[in-house]
């Protein structure tokens, strides 16, 4: 149990860091202490401390279940922000208290890492109320956009999220046929993240062969010179018309948990392909480890000075430290 | 009221004719770059041409004076005004060509008076009109086409007999996937078998609005229609719209390098307070804050046309705050009460912000001009940019006018789909997916981490914001553009911040409000 579906393929108890990632994980998890300690907190930083800390010290080290109970749980639905967490926006008051699939899981995912569960949360029971009649699975009352306006990577992730806790609780049999329709229904994707989810959920189902016949062609779409990134600016396209957006100043950029996507998928491709993303991974491995906090946020055109959100992240560094252990 | 001058032959000499400017838009910067020569002429007017030969001979004064209009004119140019486009042979090099966007036949009229002062050679205009042909394929352009053909539209032809000979955009339209009712070869057919009949009706609005609006044309000026082909761009569905207006002016090509100048000049003068332009080209007769005609409110809104709307005026009382400074209350029947400055300065910054609120405000500009005849019904105060200085502009003039900590009710950086990959992957790297609100998923961004991500960005990016930063809201997923930071204020600020606004803009061309605009 001590792997997550964002960063597949990598066992935490068993991660080797880099000294860099070490030092920056170590101060990031004593800034989400402050965190705590000023009761602002999600459950997504909950999941990112949890595996942190497998990363960092091989074991838990604090009571993540308690501080859920304390700040990330309502009537037995796990919260994904606690309030003084949705008051960090400004008039975020009628979003802030949600129970999306992600903080379910998430839950659910550091109650199993730790052994210690709370009887009042029915996981399964939620999670079946949220299959939707389309058969996707998602919480309406916090997200009801269309299937055709959602991305891709979010309903994917999500029904992948589902998946994992159904299964847990024996309720995937009655589903199994409706739930492998609608995941090997959806036409192959742009994105890494969603055609790795998309395996997840084949693999939970034990029906890899359902994927769809081209869904190896992402490793070549999402390649970079340096690495993965989980889209190809090259097909950005508007959804809806089908036209290409014109991307001349937009640049992709490599992130090592876009790599362990590409490599997960490559392992239900032919050893080739396998090789050939090997090779890639190798090359990653090699440029990390001499240059272990070069992860780059995406920068909007001109403005190059300016990073356009998140760079290093716990998981992109936990992501760099395995690559560079697994294919050094 | 003067205010300044545009030194063009002062320009000229101290630059040897050289124009060099930098364009930032759409978090793009891009540069322009001309070389002109010049000849004056006995009546003090400069005759301008590119030394590169290319273009025509421009007549404008030596000295043009700045008053409020013409201050206001270059604001409304700076936001629906062209700024060029690239040039294919330099990377980051743009040609500018001076042409305005702006669909309301008002705002049309009021550039067109405000281009004649500057430009006191012969020009001319081509009005232009855009649509996108599925726009009468149903509702009020079916009608229209049903109209032109006097009830009877005839049946649509095979493409073959319509169109004998596809061009290579043909072949492309046809090649597309849509998801519309109907096949690309029915719709290119319509498209063919009625363009004449389209763009003729096209001619027609567009003339009629003209004219309303005051606007005569003469002899040079022409009024144009194109139609794009069904579904191409903008319209979604049968008799969606996906309108666009353009002014262009002829008789002054390869003159937008330094018309440029001249906007960018007065912009940055304004935005540092210096009463000379960096390049001399903009000389204030004073410090700008300290210039134009000092408006006392009260007797504003109980005298002024400007300040009766739909024909009620507001109550205003008198206080001062903890600092002595005279604040007014004010209220307008069935709004909320409002603190207000007792005086305004119609300096270059109310000017030149005015016009630039008029071209890119949220507000309708339909609200604007009708609501001295027929009041103000939910307006909604708020402005969008992607770069800061308009943004600074707008928020300084607003506090010129209302306390500080009025002046701004909420923000939120928009971002277009064309980012929403980047989106995903910084959700991704925070363990988040993107969880997009309403049902076509252009509400608020419910993924409080991706929200939180960009504010730093946006902080960098407009740092005029943070005086306002804990008053940030979210991110909203649009259509289209570039991420860009969209502030909003309290909707009971309109009713005095826009008869302010349109005073400075249309108060010495248009006396009374509420009869000059059609």
């Amino acid at each position: 149990m001590d792997n997550h579906l964002f960063i597949p393929g990598i066992c935490l108890s068993n991660i080797q860091l880099l000294p860099e990632h070490r030092i920056w994980l170590t101060d990031w998890l004593q800034s989400l202490e402050r965190q705590v300690g000023d009761k602002s907190i999600a459950a997504s930083e909950c999941l990112q401390g949890a595996l942190t800390e497998l990363a960092v010290s091989q074991s838990i080290k604090t009571d993540w279940t308690g501080i859920m109970d304390a700040y990330l749980l309502n009537e037995g639905s796990p919260l994904a922000y606690s309030e003084a967490y949705g008051k960090r926006l400004y008039k975020f008051n009628k979003q802030w208290p949600q129970t999306p699939i992600h903080c379910i899981h998430a839950r659910w995912w550091i109650e199993r890492i730790c052994t210690k569960s709370n009887d009042s949360i029915d996981y399964g029971g939620l999670i079946e109320s949220f299959i939707q009649p389309n058969g996707w699975i998602y919480n309406p009352l916090v997200s009801k956009t269309r299937t055709q306006t959602r991305m891709k990577s979010e309903y994917m992730m999500s029904f992948t999220m589902g998946l994992e806790i159904l299964h847990a609780y024996d309720l995937l049999e009655k589903r199994r046929e409706a739930l492998e329709a609608v995941i090997s229904s959806e036409p192959t994707t742009v994105f890494l993240s969603a055609e790795s989810f998309r395996q997840k959920s084949l693999e939970i189902l034990g029906v890899p062969e359902l994927a769809p016949i081209n869904f190896h062609s992402i490793l070549t779409i999402c390649k970079l010179e340096e690495g993965f990134c989980d889209f190809s600016v090259r097909e950005k396209r508007d959804d809806y018309m089908g036209t290409l957006k014109r991307v001349t100043r937009d640049v992709a950029v490599h992130s090592p948990l876009s790599a362990l996507h590409a490599h997960y998928i490559s392992t239900f491709c032919t050893p080739e392909i396998q090789e050939e993303v090997s090779k890639t991974m190798r090359n990653i491995a090699t440029h990390l480890k001499s240059n272990p906090l070069a992860i780059k946020s995406f920068k909007i055109r001109d403005l190059v000075d300016v990073p356009f959100g998140t760079d290093i992240s716990p998981i992109e560094l936990i992501a760099a430290s395995s690559i560079v252990q697994n294919f050094s | 009221m003067l205010l300044g001058h545009i030194k063009i032959r002062d320009f000229l000499e101290g630059t040897h004719g050289k124009v060099r400017g930098i364009l930032v838009n759409d978090a793009k910067n891009r540069y322009y770059a001309a070389d002109y020569s010049w000849r004056e002429d006995e009546h003090d007017c400069l005759w301008i041409t590119r030394k590169d030969g290319k273009g025509a001979q421009v007549k404008v004064k030596s000295v043009i004076d700045l008053d409020e209009s013409l201050v206001a004119f270059f604001g409304l140019y700076s936001g629906d005004g062209a700024k060029g486009s690239e040039s294919q042979d330099k990377v980051g090099k743009i040609k500018p060509q001076v042409s305005f966007s702006q669909k309301e036949a008002n705002l049309i009229n009021f550039a067109v008076i405000q281009f004649r002062r500057l430009f006191c050679g012969s020009i001319r205009f081509t009005f232009s009109i855009g649509e996108d042909s599925a726009y009468f394929m149903d509702r009020d352009g079916l009608e229209k086409l049903k109209l032109f053909y006097n009830g009877n539209i005839p049946a649509i032809s095979s493409l073959s007999l319509v169109r004998p000979t596809l061009s290579d955009a043909d072949q492309r339209y046809l090649g597309e996937k849509r998801p519309v009712v109907g096949t690309n070869e029915e719709h290119l057919a319509f498209y063919y078998q009625h363009k004449d009949a389209m763009a003729s009706i096209l001619r027609e609005v567009k003339r009629l609005a003209l004219l309303s609006a005051g606007i005569s044309l003469g002899k040079t000026d022409r009024v144009d229609a194109s139609l794009r082909r069904p579904f191409k761009k903008g319209a979604r569905q049968p008799g969606g719209s996906s309108r666009s207006d353009e002014t262009q002016v002829g008789g002054i090509n390869g003159f937008g390098e330094f018309f440029l100048k001249i906007m960018h000049e007065i912009e940055d003068s304004i935005l540092d307070d210096r009463n000379i332009s960096t390049q001399g080209l903009i000389e204030w007769i004073d410090t700008p804050s300290l210039i134009g005609e000092i408006v006392n409110i009260t007797d504003f809104f109980s005298n002024n046309s400007y300040g009766c709307i739909g024909g009620k005026r507001p109550t205003i009382t008198q206080k001062k705050d903890l600092f002595s400074t005279e604040i007014l209350q004010g209220r307008w029947s069935r709004s909320k009460e409002v603190s207000i400055k007792s005086t305004l300065r119609i300096n270059p910054l109310w000017c030149y912000t005015s016009g630039l609120y008029l071209a890119e405000g949220s507000t309708d500009k339909n609200l604007l001009l009708t609501m001295y005849r027929k009041g103000l019904s939910s307006p909604s105060l708020g402005f969008t940019a992607s770069e800061n200085s308009s943004i600074k502009l707008i928020l300084q003039a607003l506090q010129q006018l209302f306390p500080s900590d009025q002046c701004l009710e909420g923000w939120k950086i928009k971002v277009g789909s064309q980012y929403f990959p980047e989106l995903v992957v910084i959700g991704l790297k925070n363990a988040v997916p993107v969880l997009r609100g309403g049902d076509s998923g252009d509400g608020k961004l419910r993924t409080m981490e991706i929200s939180l991500a960009l504010k730093q960005w946006a902080l960098e990016v407009v740092p005029s914001i943070c005086q306002y930063e804990d008053k940030y809201s979210h991110v909203e997923p649009t259509g289209a553009g570039v991420p860009r930071v969209d502030f909003w204020a309290s909707q009971s600020l309109c009713l005095w911040y826009f008869p302010l606004l349109m005073y400075a803009v249309f108060g010495q061309i248009f006396p009374n409000p509420s009869q000059d605009f059609y």
